[in-house]
């Protein structure tokens, strides 16, 4: 992806906001054009008007969950069909099912991860035209 | 209401050893080696045992007992003892039984009906059974043969009333004919065999006979004895001919042992000579050793009614006499043991039932009710699963499900197992059960009892344990998630990259991130370590005599910085005057009670904003008032606000990050100071967390 090109747009929904300027820092060196939202509501009006081309998803955020969020973002129409790859430092087994159960792409341990290591997943989900 | 999610085995075996203790009470045991000794003695006896419960049914006969009605023991327990008998008989039973209900003994004589329809004569010595409140809960009969006697009564009174005829019509014709008179001669030769030989027949049963057997006639003399009653007073002389009356008054002269009478003798007989049989004349024979007998007088009568003799039958009761008391001492201890494990069954924790081999509850005691929400009456007869509706963890119901039948085809008990049951009221409960056989006498698995457990309590801690953990290792990583990642982009190459291109993020700025998530992540392991501390109550307190204006102003100097940062203005208002705040505490603790609550005072309120910590002296307390401008917090979540990690919630998901362990750390420390501490908020106007400490008392 040159200078040129429009670049891809990605949705990063974390309260945490040391993880999400982290990551952010690195996606940005990468090339995407990352918008943070720090909670559930915001992440859900960020992906319905920003259109991004993959969420990371966080899932322990107060008032509205990840998997609230997630239900709605496949919910809708216009983020149905979204990448959502869920990222958190919950690993219970059952909470992986759960993600995984409700439409999430992929369930990633933020502390298992390199900002690299997330980078490059975000290569695996996007279909080159 | 319960989560089936989570299995953690490491708590599963944890709470199943506790419960295996409590539940493994040997009363089982004790009750099945009583009733073994019991049973042994019972039936192993000379005499026939049977016991009958207040309403008359049979509850115990033994083998004996059996044999002599023609049946087998299990056919007759659990029939009315009424059963046995003829109604004229029936009629005397329960008059006797009355008596029972009196509380008296007795021997009497007493005809059954046998299940080939014959009657057979028995001498019955019974007592009543009274449990230990000396209730009467039925009756116990010793029981004897005594057929032999009859036949020789009935003997006796055929063979003469048979003479007495031939008699008289031969004497009638005698006097029609003496041209009969040779013939008649014969005839009477012939009836005089006929005599003879009822009369051999009397000796052969009077011979054979174990019972003392002595015929008197009408003036009271000895016609007839047999050798039983020889071997039991010991005659030493014949006393054929003899008067009793003349061998009551010199017993001496004709036994070789003293003999004892529990009677008037004479008077017995007077009574006997009138009509009237008399029984249960207790005799005691001082032989080496001693042994007991009873006797019985009987009227010879003729059909005419007129006594023309009498019968005496001795019985040695001695085993009897003995067995009595060691039975009735069983019966007691058996009826006390049955009590305490009545009183057991009922109060113990567990819930217990007993199933038989078609999975059917045949008892179950009150805790099981209060479980499945049946009454016992209700459940008995129904099987476990219909009662319990249970299933396992992954919600597989019976037959699938079938933890009991494994048991009664291998007869291994199940030691612990947790199901899910639904209750009669749709309730769901977590149970431990766990299942133990009893065999029987062929090695069979006859029943199963079942001990069941209300986990429900221990799988809510287990849940919670479990949800400690995953919250604590995820505020553990999110730290190491930032100190990792920027380190990985130092490593990489990519923070070089940043310097003057994006923001102005630089190596120091980096590295000023790593440091604070460092700081961040060192005072969780320490705050968890004090909770684990306060838990396990392991936490150290070192009680010093402290001016407690000195320690505020040094966790306000530390704290300043932090508040400059954000522009919030830290503001103290001190009340006490100098003699008033000497306190007695740990003071490393309770500068950390005040960390805690104005570092989260700073957290929470937006910058520009205002923290104040006020403290003055009253009613012996040195009060602590910490307020700020801040966010606040919901009404709602107020009264938890104490709690590690608001685990009470259920849905820690959609916490506040930070909520964690700090305020439970504040409000463990200050209680153990004998101190107070709560919290008042009003939302978006900003929070009060107060807390009391005690005073030295002014010398």
């Amino acid at each position: 992806m040159g200078e040129t090109e429009e670049k891809i747009k990605i949705l990063l929904i974390e309260d945490e906001r040391e993880v999400a300027e982290l990551y952010r820092l690195k996606l940005s060196l990468d090339g995407y054009d990352v918008k943070i939202a720090e909670n559930g509501r915001d992440g859900l009006d960020k992906a319905f008007s920003g259109q991004p081309e993959l969420i990371f998803l966080d899932i322990k955020m107060p008032g509205m969950d990840g998997f609230d969020v997630l239900k709605e973002l496949r919910a809708s129409s216009k983020t149905k069909n979204t990448p959502v790859i869920i990222l958190s430092n919950l690993d219970e087994q059952e909470l992986i099912e759960k993600g995984l159960t409700l439409g999430a792409n992929e369930y990633l341990i933020k502390s298992q991860f390199t900002p690299e290591g997330i980078s490059n997943k975000i290569k695996d989900w996007l279909v080159e035209d | 209401m319960f989560r089936t999610d989570h299995p953690n085995k490491k708590n599963k075996t944890k709470s199943s050893r506790r419960l295996k203790t409590v539940k493994d009470v040997p009363i089982k045991e004790r009750l099945i080696e009583l009733e073994k000794n019991y049973k042994q003695i019972v039936d192993n006896a000379q005499e026939g045992i049977w016991t009958i419960n207040a309403a008359g049914i049979t509850t115990y006969v033994n083998k004996k007992m059996a044999n002599m009605l023609g049946y087998k023991s299990k056919e007759m327990v659990g029939v009315s003892f009424f059963q046995f008998m003829d109604e004229r008989w029936k009629k005397e039973a329960k008059k006797k039984f009355e008596r029972r209900k009196l509380g008296i003994k007795e021997s009497h004589d007493f005809e059954f009906i046998r299940r080939n329809g014959k009657r057979i004569y028995t001498s019955l010595a019974t007592s009543p059974i009274k449990n230990e409140k000396g209730k009467f809960t039925g009756a116990l009969a010793l029981a004897s043969d005594i057929t032999a006697r009859k036949r020789a009564e009935e003997a006796l009174i055929k063979s003469h009333d048979e003479l007495e005829q031939k008699v008289r019509i031969r004497t009638a014709k005698i006097r029609k004919s003496r041209n009969l008179l040779e013939k008649e001669i014969k005839m009477r030769i012939k009836a005089e065999n006929v005599l003879l030989e009822a009369k051999k027949n009397l000796d052969t049963i009077f011979k054979s006979t174990k019972e003392g057997l002595g015929l008197y006639d009408r003036e009271g003399r000895v016609i007839q004895y047999n050798p039983a009653l020889i071997k039991l007073f010991g005659v030493k002389r014949d006393i054929t001919g003899v008067p009793r009356k003349e061998i009551a008054q010199n017993r001496e002269k004709y036994f070789s042992y003293y003999t004892e009478r529990f009677d008037d003798s004479l008077k017995t007989q007077k009574l006997v000579y009138s009509g009237e049989q008399v029984s249960n004349i207790l005799i005691k024979i001082h032989a080496n050793p001693p042994r007991y007998l009873e006797a019985t007088y009987v009227p010879v009568k003729k059909a005419t009614g007129e006594v023309i003799g009498m019968l005496g039958s001795f019985r040695d009761v001695t085993t009897m006499k003995t067995q009595e008391v060691k039975i009735t001492k069983q019966l007691f201890e058996a009826e006390k043991q049955k009590d305490r494990w009545q009183a057991i069954f009922e109060n113990v924790e567990e819930g217990i039932f007993i199933i038989d081999r078609n999975l059917r509850i045949v008892q179950a005691n009150d805790k099981s009710e209060l479980m499945s929400g049946y009454f016992e009456k209700e459940m008995i007869g129904k099987t476990y699963y219909e009662v319990f509706d249970c299933h396992d963890r992954r919600g597989v119901h019976y037959p699938e499900f079938n933890p009991v039948t494994k048991a009664l085809v291998t007869g291994e008990a199940i030691p612990y197992e947790e199901h899910l049951h639904t209750c009669k009221d749709g309730r769901e409960v977590w149970v431990g059960v766990s299942y133990t056989p009893i065999f029987d006498d062929k090695g069979k698995v006859d029943q199963l009892v079942g001990v069941i457990r209300d986990v429900t309590a221990i799988k809510e801690l287990e849940r919670a344990k479990s949800e400690f953990v995953s919250l604590a290792s995820h505020e553990l990583r999110t730290p190491l998630t930032v100190i990792n990642g920027y380190l990985s982009l130092l490593l990489s190459g990519d923070i070089g990259k940043i310097d003057g291109e994006i923001d102005n993020k630089s190596f120091m700025v980096v590295t000023k991130k790593i440091y604070s998530e460092t700081n961040r992540l060192t005072k969780l392991v320490e705050d968890l370590l004090n909770v684990s501390r306060i838990e396990e109550g392991r936490l150290k307190i070192n009680f010093r005599k402290v001016q407690f204006t000195e320690t505020v102003s040094e966790v306000i100097n530390d704290l300043k910085p932090i508040a400059e940062q954000k522009n919030i203005k830290l503001m103290v208002n001190n009340e006490l005057s100098g003699r008033q705040d000497l306190v007695l505490i740990d003071r490393d603790k309770i500068k950390q009670v005040l960390v805690n609550l104005i570092d989260n005072a700073i957290k929470y309120t937006k910058d520009g904003g205002r923290v104040k910590i006020e403290f003055f002296a009253k009613d012996g307390e040195i009060t602590t008032e910490i307020s700020d401008t801040g966010i606040g917090i919901r009404q709602e979540l107020l009264p938890r606000v104490f709690e590690k990690f608001q685990q009470a919630t259920g849905s820690y998901l959609k916490e506040n990050k930070g909520s964690g362990l700090g305020l439970f750390i504040v409000k463990s420390l200050v209680e153990f100071h004998n101190g107070k501490v709560w919290a008042e908020s009003e939302l978006k106007k900003g929070s009060k967390f107060t807390f009391t400490l005690p005073l030295i008392a002014d010398k």
